[in-house]
């Protein structure tokens, strides 16, 4: 009798609190993505997208990226920003950039085109991988409604690019390539107006939007996050192989590469990762592709991984130099002699760099002033 | 029933507890609310542990259970201390709340079922006697007051953990021998004499231990030095000339580190041209030492509570004259140097405002201690680890605007510098009216080339457009931060909360009111439970149980908040304040017993709701030089009345019924305990501050008083 009691008590008292907080219950029960739209969405875009094919047994299934999400009425990919509904696919973010920014070319890092120049820099929520180590982890994982944005259509973008005379738009921060339709338009407009174009992405898309896209970029500097597909599946939760054959086309697409490589202590610093990074880079893209290593610091994921030895950087740049390529560089660690550019020719020194600086500029037209040997790049 | 068995409980109950939390909270990066949920499964452990222990069922002995709970410690602290590397996938990586959380849980199991159980398998052994159970809760309270002294003693960075908790071992093992049956003299100090080089011979094992597990730990790093703090356990690693300094497994330094030392120096150096003497909180071996040797005339008094690295890393990182290096407490200090000396340049660097101990460097309170040091012009700096280059996250704004409105409640001048690392600066003087090209001209005339400070990244950082986006995510609505009711460790929980499903979960906890339902419910079903029905005198004796367990953990829990934040460092004085408590119980729970009154419960509680209420009306008007003696006497008076409230409550609960359960009414008042480690400072004290979590005790105890007086009548 007294258990019993005791029960009723406790059961009464659970119901009342359970009672007192009911509008709680259809947010647990529902879905993460569900929870996670707090706003109303007043913040989304609803632009067609491209890209994509409609399924005979109903869904679409997403092609700008080798994911190809297969996406019921009303989910979304893996990148968060793109929506199926009544198998009609949307863009979120079309217009709604997150992050602006006039930025030194050199950040980006971007050595071989308009040194001294400074860059319109713009990103949207989302990405369609989820790197452990990700600096933009705040905007490159959140949904469009999650976070800020401004409404900038592409003619305003332009215009404000004009106004402020900056000469070059760049597609930065998370990844372009999920904001593929804005990006695109934007460029195409940009072009008109006479200024350029570049994206830096981590190359993780599909050839047929790769190929359009080229027509419209003026560089492109790809994240080239390891050498190694394991790599790729367990810190980067995409492939190595779709990069690859991305970085084969857009050199054969004729528009400028830069590959930026982020070494992570212990995870993808070891000579051999090195050695055949150089040997690959050699083969398929030339030695004149620039490739710069940079310093990792502690983000997002991997908050206890300490930054990453300035003598591992040396050391990856002494082997991909003995392997022939001719333009290595050291990023986040400025001083060092490896910011600089150094004729492939004569090793003199044609840019020096100093930071976000330049500090000497021995280019003339495009070529060394000494030996008259072109430096690859857009000047 | 020998008292031996309960003491032993009691010692062993505290050294395992203490010994397994320092490890959790260091291998998972534990904040408050790690601690706290740690704290509630040992507590719920123990909670059914005593259930089971009182059934009428056959029972393991005694001595089992202790060897059993031995062998769990020496097998859960190198568990624990290995656990990071198969629950995360890659090493550094950051492990999701919900898994710290779960494991914190599951290994606390184990030990608290332990604990429980024997508590009831002890009070049996005093089979028929209605004052077993208060036997043996009073033994193990002073078990456990010696056990929380010895630990707090020994762990002073004198034992690690591993040697600590072999040596509890080799104690629990000896003392059960020795105690187990009568011995000659000759045989009892031959014995005590092989238990003392077992004890030695421990230490010397656990060091081993200790190297081993951090080279599986670690690789491909070197160890060059592992040790345990009173704040934690610092390793030092080496890897391709570059050495790292890890605190609980999380990287503090790094040296060589220019970046940080610049960003810590040069933005002051750049307001304040004319300083010469710093003030810094914090360790200033791994770059900013170096760094000042490097801006003559500059001088550098750094303060950090840690013992100095020694060895290879001492070698790595060594400096020279113009450097002071005192290890002492930040409040401590101020206290000690007021009025006696001033600096230019003060630089608080807390670290990231995980827990009350590095959060207590940020309120308005500990700002104004800062300005008895600070010269007239004298300037504040507080680093940040937010970044706020390329866009300002809303959870990254509100720790802003809560970091930047304590400050302003402090100085009259406030600025933030946008960044990787995002700097607030304040000064009563006003120093920051100054232009970027003023501040590049400054910077160029120092004598020191910076490099991460150059004029590229200068403009670039402090350019109008990233300031004004700054400026304008930082809202001057926003919470202040303060002693009286400290926000920013449960924004930061939230910050870095990984994936949805922790945001979900902390957002749950944190930010809607549904946390303390939790503690609610048992509390009113208890009452009501405790309240109807014709055998409501004796019933109301469980709620009294809660009370017990619930307001003696909140207030103590509240005073060591307390402490730690006005007097300055806890662990100095931890073993004396958790001595104190336990002294108080043990002799209140004695006294009482001795006594043979069937009201006691109404002196018991009418001493806690004054000394909650004098607290309430007291706490933040003590001298730093006297809150020792303030809380010991608090914590004593209060440890008292709750050991009273137990006699009490067991005079209600089991009179004329001596063949109950004697699990049932220890188990009730650790389950109070567990709600309260729960709520306490996770979520009432952010949500309610100081004085709004004591009217809520004070609330508590009064229906308690009221309803005991009230069921007393049905009798």
């Amino acid at each position: 009798m007294e258990r019993r009691l005791f029960l009723k008590c406790m059961g009464s008292a659970s119901a009342v609190a359970a009672a007192s907080h009911s509008e709680l219950w259809p947010e647990l029960l529902g879905g993460v993505q569900n929870v996670c739209a707090f706003n109303n969405g007043n913040n989304l875009s609803s632009v067609e997208a491209r890209h994509y094919k409609k399924l005979d047994e109903g869904g679409i299934e997403c092609r700008l990226c080798p994911r190809h999400c297969r996406i019921t009425d009303l989910e979304r990919g893996y990148c968060g920003v793109r929506e199926n509904r009544k198998d009609t696919y949307y863009t979120l973010v079309y217009g709604r950039p997150c992050s602006l920014n006039i930025d030194p070319i050199e950040k980006k890092p971007l050595y071989h085109f308009r040194p001294g120049t400074k860059a319109f820099s713009l990103a949207t929520a989302g990405c369609n991988v989820n790197c452990k180590f990700c600096q933009n982890w705040e905007i490159s994982q959140a949904r469009p409604e999650q976070i800020d944005s401004a409404d900038l259509p592409p003619n305003e973008l332009v215009k404000v690019c004009k106004e402020r005379s900056v000469p070059t738009i760049a597609y930065t921060y998370s990844e372009p390539v999920i904001f593929y339709e804005y990006m695109y338009d934007i460029a195409q407009r940009a072009h008109e107006q006479g200024v350029s174009s570049v994206m830096i992405t981590g190359g993780y898309i599909d050839k047929e939007p790769l190929a359009e896209l080229c027509l419209q970029m003026d560089a492109i500097k790809v994240d080239l996050k390891s050498f190694r597909e394991d790599y790729y599946r367990k810190i980067v939760n995409g492939e190595l192989g779709p990069v690859l054959d991305a970085l084969i086309q857009i050199k054969k697409a004729g528009v400028w590469l830069e590959i930026v490589y982020l070494v992570v202590p212990t995870l993808n610093d070891s000579d051999q990762e090195f050695t055949d990074l150089a040997r690959w880079i050699k083969g398929n893209l030339g030695c004149d592709t620039p490739i710069h290593f940079s310093r990792f610091h502690p983000q997002y994921l991997l908050r206890h991984l300490p930054s990453t030895p300035l003598e591992t950087l040396e050391r990856a740049h002494a082997i991909c130099k003995s392997e022939g390529l001719h333009y290595v560089y050291l990023g986040n660690v400025p001083g060092h002699a490896a910011e600089s550019t150094y004729c492939a020719g004569c090793d003199r020194v044609l840019i020096e760099r100093r930071g976000y600086r330049i500090v000497r500029n021995d280019l003339k037209v495009g070529r060394c002033q000494h030996c008259r040997r072109l430096l690859p790049g857009v000047f | 029933m020998t008292k031996g068995k309960p003491f032993l409980l009691g010692f062993f109950s505290v050294a395992g507890q203490v010994l397994l939390l320092r490890e959790l909270v260091s291998s998972f990066n534990g904040d408050e609310l790690f601690i706290g949920l740690a704290l509630f499964g040992w507590l719920l452990a123990v909670t059914l542990g005593s259930y089971l222990g009182g059934r009428d069922t056959h029972q393991p002995g005694a001595v089992a259970l202790f060897i059993a709970g031995c062998a769990v410690l020496c097998v859960l602290i190198p568990a624990v201390r290995l656990l990071p590397l198969f629950v995360s996938e890659v090493a550094g990586q950051v492990i999701p709340f919900a898994t710290a959380g779960a494991m914190a849980i599951l290994v606390m199991l184990p030990p608290g079922l332990i604990s429980g159980w024997l508590f009831s398998v002890i009070a049996k052994e005093g089979w028929g006697s209605e004052g077993a159970v208060v036997t043996v809760y009073l033994w193990e309270g002073a078990g456990a007051f010696v056990g929380g002294v010895l630990i707090a003693m020994f762990s002073r960075g004198v034992l690690s953990n591993m040697a600590l908790a072999l040596a509890v071992v080799v104690v629990a093992v000896g003392f059960l021998t020795l105690n187990h049956r009568e011995r000659s003299l000759a045989a009892t100090a031959l014995f005590t004499l092989i238990t003392t080089g077992l004890l030695f011979g421990s230490v010397w094992i656990a060091g081993r231990i200790d190297s081993a597990l951090d080279g599986i730990k670690y690789q491909p790093y070197h160890v060059v030095q592992s040790f345990d703090t009173p704040y934690g356990r610092q390793t030092v690693l080496s890897r391709d000339n570059m050495i790292v300094l890890l605190t609980d497994n999380k990287v503090e330094a790094v040296h060589p580190d220019v970046r940080t030392a610049e960003n810590l120096l040069l933005p002051a150096m750049l307001y304040q041209p004319m300083a010469r003497e710093i003030l810094y909180f914090g360790r200033s071996e791994f770059g900013l030492a170096q760094l000042t040797l490097r801006l003559e005339p500059l001088h550098l008094t750094a303060v950090d509570p840690r013992r100095s690295l020694n060895g290879p890393a001492e070698n790595a990182t060594s400096f020279g004259g113009g450097v002071t290096r005192l290890t002492d407490d930040p409040l401590s200090f101020i206290n000690e140097r007021a009025g006696r000396e001033r600096f230019d340049v003060i630089i608080i660097d807390a670290g990231e405002p995980d827990n009350y101990q590095t959060n207590r460097l940020l309120t308005p309170e500990f700002f104004r201690q800062t300005q008895r040091l600070l010269t007239e012009s004298g300037l504040l700096v507080i680093p940040t680890a937010y970044d706020t280059d390329r866009y300002v996250s809303d959870d990254v704004a509100a720790l802003l605007s809560i970091i930047r409105n304590s400050l302003a409640a402090s100085f009259d001048q406030v600025v933030v510098w946008p960044g990787g690392e995002t700097l607030l600066m304040a000064s009563n003087a006003s120093l920051f009216g100054v232009s970027t090209d003023s501040l590049v001209v400054r910077m160029n005339r120092l004598e020191y080339d910076p490099t991460f400070l150059s004029e590229s990244f200068l403009r670039d950082r402090l350019n109008e457009f990233k300031r004004e986006r700054l400026t304008s995510a930082l809202s001057s609505d926003s919470d202040v931060n303060s002693a009286a009711r400290p926000v920013l460790p449960h924004r930061q929980a939230l910050y870095r909360s990984t994936g949805d499903r922790d945001r979900l979960i902390l957002s749950f906890w944190l930010e809607q009111p549904y946390g303390y339902t939790l503690g609610l419910v048992p509390i009113f079903g208890l009452l009501t439970y405790a309240s109807v029905g014709r055998d409501r005198r004796r019933r109301f004796g469980l709620f009294m149980y809660l009370v017990a367990g619930l307001i003696s953990i909140s207030l103590e829990l509240l005073s060591f908040y307390v402490f730690q934040t006005t007097a300055g460092s806890l662990y100095s004085e931890l073993a004396a304040l958790v001595g104190s408590f336990m002294l108080g119980l043990a002799v209140g729970t004695y006294y009482a017993q001795q006594l043979k009154s069937r009201h006691l419960e109404y002196p018991a509680l009418v001493v806690l709701i004054l000394a909650g209420a004098i607290f309430g009306l007291t706490w933040n008007r003590i001298e730093p030089s006297t809150a020792i003696g303030y809380h010991l006497l608090f914590l004593f008076v209060m440890a008292l009345a709750t050991g009273s409230l137990f006699v009490a409550a067991t005079r209600r609960y089991y009179e004329n019924r001596p063949l109950r359960n004697r699990g049932i009414g220890y188990a009730v008042e650790v389950l109070g305990s567990a709600i309260g480690a729960l709520l306490t400072l996770t979520l009432l004290l952010p949500m309610l501050g100081v004085t709004g979590l004591l009217v809520t005790l004070e609330l508590i105890l009064a229906v308690a008083l009221v309803g005991a007086i009230i069921t007393a009548r049905s009798y």
